[in-house]
């Protein structure tokens, strides 16, 4: 069968801002700012733009379809659609694969796709009682009325809900992200020690990208008083085991393991590709990052979901005739470090590739030094529509750096599904 | 609907519900102006209804031109009056048309859309109902202060009665158009509606009849004699700290008029009519209307184009080209603003911010102006770009390398600017492979307030290019001005003087406060040497040399000692001044008024000599333009009509002898150049 091939041209990010209290940008704002340098280098008309697909968990309220008022903002063609797509932590890469979809089907040749998520943003809510009290209130015709309803108010009514809280939460199963997180260390017998050690690694790695100045996708962003954000903040360059080892744990309180400073961080981000088809990128003369090859989505018990990976990268392999060792570079996003490091086990796992993911035989080792190079979502952050296409934009980045060829992108996603992409160039 | 009689400039149809529509469509007009002649068909119009006014359920006034509903009267007519009491009779005439409105037994509705101003506001206000669209085009204002009268079709009077003296004089006194929304918070209008409701909103009202506005109790409170003596001192007072009576009479002259007269009885109408007689024959008025047909005349270049650009690329964030790039964001404009330093372009993307809050008000127009500013520190817009503008520091080798990149990256048919203010055209262009495409755009500090930009006609620069750069300064709602490509060229030539007579006097002792309460004293809005201070003391030792010629040295020298203390002006907090808090600390002084005037006289001088010098060697080629330049670009006194219009009312041969001294020359080589014979 032969596909059109979809490739992206170029791509690029904001600095992704760590949550301290409210932040000064809505999603909107973030995914303006990160797709119209994209369009201006690449000398985008914006009537060439077919669609444009956004990822994004929890807009705000004043940003349904977020898609669509981001092409509307960037001043594309007031005729180009635009939709919005959510998978959790995997709406990013979601639109990535979308507008891969719709490339490969001819609907489209040029397409813009990203992800945003300004989860500082998120709402405070009303508790349910406090919201029927405001109702029958404003039912009352009269001043009695009114008196009789307003005496009803009680104090616990303002006990507010914070909606960000129920968004990490998996209602079905009822356990908090985390708690998912605290069972893989438990059933993959994770420590610790072993939890905290890979993320000081990953404060080191991103730190040395930093420095090194590897980071040339983000694209740096102003606020309205005039502050220039031009770096992921939430990284600590002073991260140290002894550090993390006296932070508690905040998921499963005091017993677990699973602490803040092992999990990724909540954060405002948001990372857009100009992805096109090869005849369009023919036509415009334009360069290319690298190829999408093919994408895997998988699901599994939810109250596991950190194995996603795990289970969305081995069909991936097997379809495409790869083995691990064929892969030069690995993302596997860090919404947890015990997440990733059991994913990392279960390939490695004889057992978990019989029983659960029906191979005859491990697939092997991802080796360390091949995963996640510039550090993940435990020093970066984690903006959760975001980081789907964060992953596949830095991929495609390192692929060039190191001169590689293949590379797979993966994460977890709340609610117990996976996602893999494979990109070469 | 039926067609009824036929007149030139209104046209009347009367509809299924008996609403009469009174359309006015000016003939050969591109606005709607209250002439002579619409006047008088509106009274034989007005004359027919009265017979039976009962025909009609309502009368609507509504304008069959879209951008406006009436701009006012006619400015032509106003500047062609030369016998007052003809004008005064025209006036109560007008008055006693539009109180006829008024007292008709069916309500009568204005139904504005677009620009309703002057004589078209007081028309509405004679209305039973106003009602407006909210669009952004509908402004509502009485300017006639701006040209040295005030209103006098009843505008002045129905005004305070509506709105109550308080928000009445500050609508009359200020001159400013007010918007739709603002317009109804006030009580001016009885409501607005998008403009697709607007006709079914004047039936509705004739239909429904509302209560027609009359006015709150604290006009009847505030319109008793006594309380008119207090309250019209206190607004005198406010107003004395702007403008003085004698330079500006005509909003004195509406203050004393209801201190006089009040707004409630009829003889408030022959008051208003009367002053505006003597208002009119006022040397302020006859110079304000030069300014205004000086505005038109600066309007009028670049029209023969219809370029327009949609997309600014701009090299240099500094205190300029952040400005114009918020400027030109604000005003519809994509722009994309390259500068190395991010701080910089944060700082830029604050001010546009800052500037589209104030001008658009509404959240969703702030954010897509701020979203249309595109910080680009890689320069990727020039690929883009209809027109790009250089505004960055005054080194020549940088600007070569500029424009090296910009020619290669820019598209065939962008037309490339510079916003230099010191350096030549020509020689910037030297590395062009295309010099005509290169033109100055020059903007002056601080962007938003000033109206005036001189559009530089380099040696090199072709026609198109030049009519292009006037088009664009046209479409971002500035002035453009031509000049040629000479040192400082017009107006930094002129305010060259005016500094370097500032620092000779600073050299022979005299105290900054004095020197600059002369330059006040003369009407410039600053003292020299608070302007220096916010242009930035390193900016002006930069440019002293070849501002101030061969009077540079004694300025350098004082300049080179403040900069090299880091006291830089305001943006250090210390310069000439001290600032508090961004604000300047002034030392009271009592000066000698004889110093002063000798003071005011030199800086006075120090200007003149060089507009005449700009004059002679064509930098402009007209008095008027050089009135123009330094009203709109150097805040030269509007009451005077600019520096040329202002030596014209001094004795001539007296001038001839006190320039003959200052160029230390003879009377008869004063009187031989060209500009002097171009003065009188």
């Amino acid at each position: 069968m032969s596909k059109t091939k979809v490739l992206v041209v170029d791509g690029a990010r904001t600095p992704f801002l760590r949550a301290k209290g409210r932040g000064p940008f809505l999603a909107s704002d973030l995914a303006v700012a990160a797709a119209r340098n994209v369009l201006l280098r690449q000398k985008v008309q914006p009537t060439q733009i077919d669609e444009v697909i956004t990822g994004c968990v929890m807009p705000s309220a004043y940003e349904a379809n977020i898609s669509r008022v981001v092409g509307l903002r960037l001043g594309l063609d007031e005729s180009t659609p635009a939709w919005t797509v959510q998978r959790n932590c995997a709406s990013g890469m979601q639109a990535v694969v979308s507008a891969m979809e719709s490339i490969q089907l001819g609907r489209s040749q040029v397409v813009l796709a990203g992800g945003c998520e300004a989860m500082s943003q998120s709402p405070l809510l009303f508790s349910p009682a406090m919201v029927d009290w405001l109702l029958k209130l404003q039912q009352q015709k009269n001043l009695l009325g009114k008196l009789k309803t307003g005496l009803e108010l009680r104090p616990s009514f303002f006990k507010p809900i914070f909606a960000l809280l129920l968004g990490l939460k998996d209602h079905q199963v009822n356990l908090g992200m985390g708690q998912t997180a605290e069972i893989l260390a438990h059933d993959f017998n994770i420590s610790r020690q072993m939890m905290d050690e890979y993320s000081v690694q990953s404060h080191q790695r991103l730190a040395a990208a930093q420095s090194e100045h590897r980071l040339s996708e983000i694209i740096p962003i102003y606020d309205n008083k005039g502050h220039c954000y031009d770096y992921d903040d939430g990284v600590r360059v002073d991260s140290s085991l002894e550090k993390l080892a006296k932070l508690p744990p905040v998921f499963d309180v005091r017993y677990g393991q699973v602490t803040p400073g092992n999990s990724s961080q909540i954060t405002d981000g948001a990372a857009y590709l100009l992805l096109a088809s090869e005849e369009a990128v023919k036509r415009y003369q334009w360069p290319v990052l690298g190829e999408i090859v093919d994408y895997n989505w998988a699901a599994l018990d939810p109250s596991r979901m950190g194995l996603g990976p795990a289970h969305a990268i081995a069909p991936l392999l097997t379809r495409n005739h790869l083995t691990l060792n064929d892969i030069d570079y690995w993302e596997i996003n860090e919404a947890f470090a015990v997440q990733v490091l059991a994913c990392v086990e279960a390939l490695a796992s004889n057992d978990y590739c019989q029983n659960k993911l029906g191979l005859a035989t491990a697939l092997g080792t991802v080796p360390m030094d091949r995963l996640n190079v510039d550090g993940g979502a435990i020093a970066c952050g984690h903006p959760v529509g975001a980081s789907g296409a964060r992953i596949i934009l830095h991929l495609l980045h390192v692929l060039r750096e190191h001169k590689a060829k293949q590379g797979i992108a993966s994460l977890c996603i709340g609610g117990g599904q996976g996602g893999a992409v494979l990109l070469t160039r | 609907m039926e067609a009824k009689a036929k007149y030139k400039n209104w046209s009347l149809q009367e509809d299924e519900n008996k609403i009469l529509w009174l359309e006015l469509n000016c003939a050969n007009e591109e606005v709607n102006v209250l002439s002579f002649a619409v006047l008088q068909e509106l009274e034989a119009i007005i004359a027919d209804i009265q017979v039976d006014p009962s025909r009609y359920s309502g009368i609507v006034i509504i304008s069959g031109k879209e951008p406006d509903f009436i701009a006012g009267a006619d400015v032509k007519e106003i500047a062609a009056v030369s016998d007052m009491n003809e004008a005064v009779t025209h006036i109560r005439k007008t008055q006693i048309l539009f109180s006829q409105i008024e007292a008709l037994p069916i309500p009568v509705v204005a139904a504005i859309n677009g620009f309703c101003l002057g004589g078209g506001t007081e028309l509405a206000l004679a209305c039973h109902y106003r009602l407006a669209s909210d669009e952004r085009h509908t402004q509502i204002g009485l300017p006639e202060v701006k040209i040295g009268i005030h209103p006098g079709f009843g505008g002045s009077v129905r005004s305070l009665r509506l709105l109550g003296v308080f928000q009445g004089m500050s609508f009359i006194l200020e001159g400013r158009n007010i918007d739709a929304l603002h317009a109804k918070k006030l009580g001016l209008v009885d409501d607005v509606m998008p403009l697709r409701e607007l006709r079914r909103a004047a039936i509705y009202y004739i239909q429904h009849k509302p209560k027609v506005k009359k006015g709150s109790w604290i006009n009847r409170v505030t319109d008793i004699s006594f309380v008119r003596n207090l309250l019209g001192v206190l607004f005198k007072k406010k107003l004395a700290a702007k403008i003085k009576s004698e330079q500006y009479p005509a909003p004195y002259a509406v203050i004393d008029n209801w201190i006089n007269v009040g707004s409630l009885e009829e003889k408030a109408f022959a008051t208003e009519a009367e002053s505006v007689g003597k208002l009119l024959s006022t040397p302020t008025c006859k110079n304000l209307l030069r300014v205004f047909f000086l505005q038109g005349k600066l309007k009028a270049s670049g029209k023969e184009t219809d370029f327009k650009v949609r997309h600014i690329h701009i090299i240099g964030s500094g205190v300029m080209g952040g400005d114009i790039a918020a400027w030109c964001a604000v005003h519809g404009l994509r722009v994309t603003l390259q500068d190395p330093s991010l701080k910089a372009l944060g700082s830029a993307v604050s001010r546009t911010y800052e500037l589209a809050k104030k001008r658009l008000k509404q959240k969703h127009l702030i954010q897509a102006a701020v979203d249309r500013l595109c910080p680009d520190p890689n320069g990727d817009g020039i690929a883009y770009a209809d027109l790009i503008l250089e505004a960055a520091v005054e080194k020549l080798d940088l600007k070569h390398e500029i424009f090296k990149q910009i020619e290669a990256h820019a598209r065939a048919d962008a037309i490339f600017a510079t916003n230099t203010s010191s350096l030549r055209l020509a020689d910037i262009a030297t590395v062009l492979a295309q010099p005509q495409r290169l033109v100055g755009i020059h903007f002056f500090n601080p962007v938003s307030y000033m109206p005036l930009v001189e559009v530089v006609k380099g040696k090199q620069s072709d026609k198109t290019t030049i009519a292009y750069a006037a088009a664009f300064v046209r479409q971002i709602k500035k002035l453009p001005l031509p000049v040629e490509d000479a040192p400082g060229f017009l107006v930094n030539q002129i305010l060259g003087g005016y500094f370097a007579e500032a620092f000779k006097a600073l050299a022979t002792g005299e105290s900054v406060g004095v020197i600059d309460a002369a330059g006040r004293r003369l009407g410039m809005p600053m003292g020299p040497l608070e302007l220096a201070d916010q242009v930035g003391l390193d900016v002006c030792l930069d440019v002293s040399e070849h501002l101030m010629g061969n009077d540079a040295t004694a300025a350098q020298t004082l300049l080179r000692e403040k900069v090299d203390k880091g006291e830089l002006g305001r943006k250090t907090q210390k310069g000439f001044y001290r600032y508090s808090r961004g604000k300047l600390v002034r030392e009271k002084i009592t000066p000698d008024p004889e110093k002063l005037a000798k003071w005011e006289r030199q800086l006075f001088l120090g200007m003149l000599n060089r507009a005449l010098l700009c004059l002679d060697e064509s930098v402009v080629n007209s008095v008027d333009l050089v009135d123009a330049g330094v009203i709109f670009g150097a805040g030269f006194p509007p009451f005077q009509g600019g520096i040329l219009q202002y030596a014209r009312t001094m004795d001539k041969q007296n001038l001839a002898k006190e320039l003959a001294e200052y160029r230390n020359t003879s009377v008869q080589a004063v009187e031989a150049t060209s500009a002097w014979k171009l003065l009188w």
